[in-house]
């Protein structure tokens, strides 16, 4: 559905993307996550044709993305950009209107329906609505013609909690009518609730790739010792993230099986300890971290 | 058509007041050409106490004005700046007011493509300057009609056509202008600076023999009221406007293809 090949982009000598490579498979939720200037923005932006790329190659529904093959897959690609732009003068309908005029099909179903979940009055005028609101227009704007593969950039910043549980179900609904799901998001949590895979990109280049599903039961656990009195924490050769030491108490994030685990618990004085199963943001905070420094 | 349509509804506030501006200013500029028109002589006398250059740099030693025709082509070379200065930030605003508004991502978000865009805009923006000269045309006409007895309609046809290439030829500067400039604030110093560097270039030109040359380079003069009346639009002028004008509209298009939307 969406495939990128070493696909590059660079403003001027500023990097935008270094070397990306990803697949997206049809039907599925695929979360892109990383910190910022990681280059998302610029990958979903350069799928859309807005932006052109210095080399690599991007394909959509199996086409590259050039303007004449675009303009032709468009109806079928339902887009929420992370700014939002639109015409401040118009009223929201009126925008509706204007955007379902280029579409080949009737969407005034599907923007009442949207406009009904959402809690969207579409008599105000653009310039008067806050930023939670101009969100559900983009949300509407990219869902009102049913297209077959959506593409979020940041899809839920603004909306208060209880929207973006609306929206949750929005995606999932769309999943199970069998639309493919391509976004970018900060918040961890609501990519491990939805996606079925993850893509992080850091510096221009996607550095690791996961099946949410699996990446959740099996591989992370997030370990806690409390160590017996004035002893030291020997980590062996076991490879630990998010390691913090304090007052004896150690925490970590562990990659391995079990047994090296239990190794290493042997090899210290421990007090207390725990072991229980890491979200998302924990296994992928070491991401930013290294950002960070 | 569809965008051709939304640029022309966009624009209609903003064209109606400036329409109302210039008709107006014509018809209060009109509303005096009866008075000049009484003083006959006495007109001559007072010109007489202007310096050379000046007489020579605002055409006073060719201008009659006690004739209706000749005292519009006065007012004529100061509507020229309005419409040019009109034009040119028309022209760089339409191409680019989607990137600096960021409003972009909503239009190209759209099945369209880039060359339907940019056709869309160019084609709107020379239609917004002709209902300009349309409505020029006849708010200067329905003056005449009140307070000249007689007066050249040809001429005054002639006067508007020359209005309408002028307002395109600076159009189609501003549309490259606003391909290289995108932020507003920025390219109206570039825009009015064209506009009125031409304009100093006209006076300069007019005033002095040995920089006469500079005539040829700037549009003021081609399209100078009183030469028009005389003997048409100079065909090599006239080449060149329309040389820029399809140049800068169709080179706009082409940039506007390989562009990208930052």
């Amino acid at each position: 559905m969406i495939q990128t090949v070493h696909f590059k982009k660079y403003y001027g000598k500023h990097r935008g993307v270094e070397d990306l490579t990803l697949h997206v498979k049809a039907g599925e939720i695929y979360g892109f996550v990383g910190p910022n200037g990681a280059g998302k923005s610029t990958t979903i932006r350069s799928l859309l044709g807005m932006l052109k790329p210095t080399s690599g190659e991007l394909l959509l529904f199996e086409r590259p993305c050039t303007d004449r093959n675009l303009s032709e897959v468009k109806d079928r690609i339902g887009y929420l950009p992370s700014e939002n732009h639109y015409y401040d003068r118009l009223r929201v309908k009126e925008l509706f209107e204007y955007a379902a005029g280029y579409r080949k099909k009737d969407c005034s179903g599907k923007i009442r329906e949207l406009c009904e979940i959402l809690a969207l009055d579409t008599s105000r005028l653009i310039e008067d609505l806050s930023f939670g609101n101009k969100k559900k227009v983009g949300i509407v704007l990219s869902m009102m013609h049913e297209p077959e593969l959506l593409i979020l950039d940041e899809p839920t910043v603004g909306l208060d909690p209880l929207m973006q549980n609306h929206f949750y179900d929005l995606l999932r609904k769309e999943k199970s009518r069998g639309a493919t799901v391509f976004f970018s998001s900060h918040i961890l949590s609501e990519v491990q609730r939805l996606c079925d895979r993850v893509g992080i990109i850091k510096e221009g280049r996607l550095i690791d790739e996961k099946d949410v599903k699996e990446l959740r039961q099996t591989q992370y656990k997030k370990v806690f010792i409390k160590l017996q009195n004035g002893t030291p924490f020997r980590p062996g050769e076991a490879e630990l993230t998010e390691l913090t030491e304090k007052s004896g108490e150690v925490r970590f994030i562990y990659q391995g099986n079990a047994g090296d685990l239990t190794r290493l618990l042997a090899s210290n004085e421990i007090a207390d300890f725990s072991v229980t199963e890491p979200d998302l943001e924990e296994v992928f905070m070491h991401y930013y971290r290294e950002d960070e420094k | 058509m569809r965008l051709f349509a939304f640029e022309m509804k966009s624009a209609w506030k903003s064209l109606l007041v400036w329409n109302v501006c210039i008709v107006g200013f014509m018809v209060f500029a009109m509303s005096m050409f009866p008075s000049f028109a009484d003083m006959g002589s006495s007109l001559d006398d007072m010109m007489a106490g202007f310096s050379p250059e000046m007489v020579k740099a605002f055409r006073f030693d060719v201008i009659d004005f006690t004739d209706s025709m000749d005292y519009i082509c006065y007012m004529f070379s100061y509507f020229l700046i309005a419409m040019g200065s009109l034009a040119i930030l028309s022209g760089g605003n339409i191409i680019s007011k989607e990137e600096s508004d960021q409003t972009i991502d909503v239009l190209y978000a759209q099945p369209v493509t880039r060359v339907y865009i940019a056709a869309s805009k160019i084609a709107a923006l020379f239609a917004q300057m002709l209902v300009t000269a349309v409505l020029f045309f006849l708010g200067t006409w329905g003056i005449l009609e009140i307070v000249a007895n007689e007066y050249d309609f040809y001429g005054l046809v002639l006067l508007c056509v020359g209005i309408v290439l002028f307002m395109f030829l600076f159009a189609a500067i501003g549309l490259l202008l606003g391909h290289f400039i995108v932020k507003p604030a920025r390219r109206l110093p570039f825009a009015l600076g064209i506009v009125f560097v031409f304009f100093f270039l006209d006076i300069m030109g007019k005033i002095s023999e040995d920089v006469g040359a500079m005539l040829h380079i700037t549009p003021y003069h081609w399209y100078d009221g009183i030469e028009i009346l005389e003997s048409g639009f100079p065909p090599a002028y006239l080449a060149v406007t329309i040389a820029i004008i399809v140049g800068g509209a169709g080179l706009t298009g082409v940039l506007y293809t390989r562009k990208d939307f930052v």
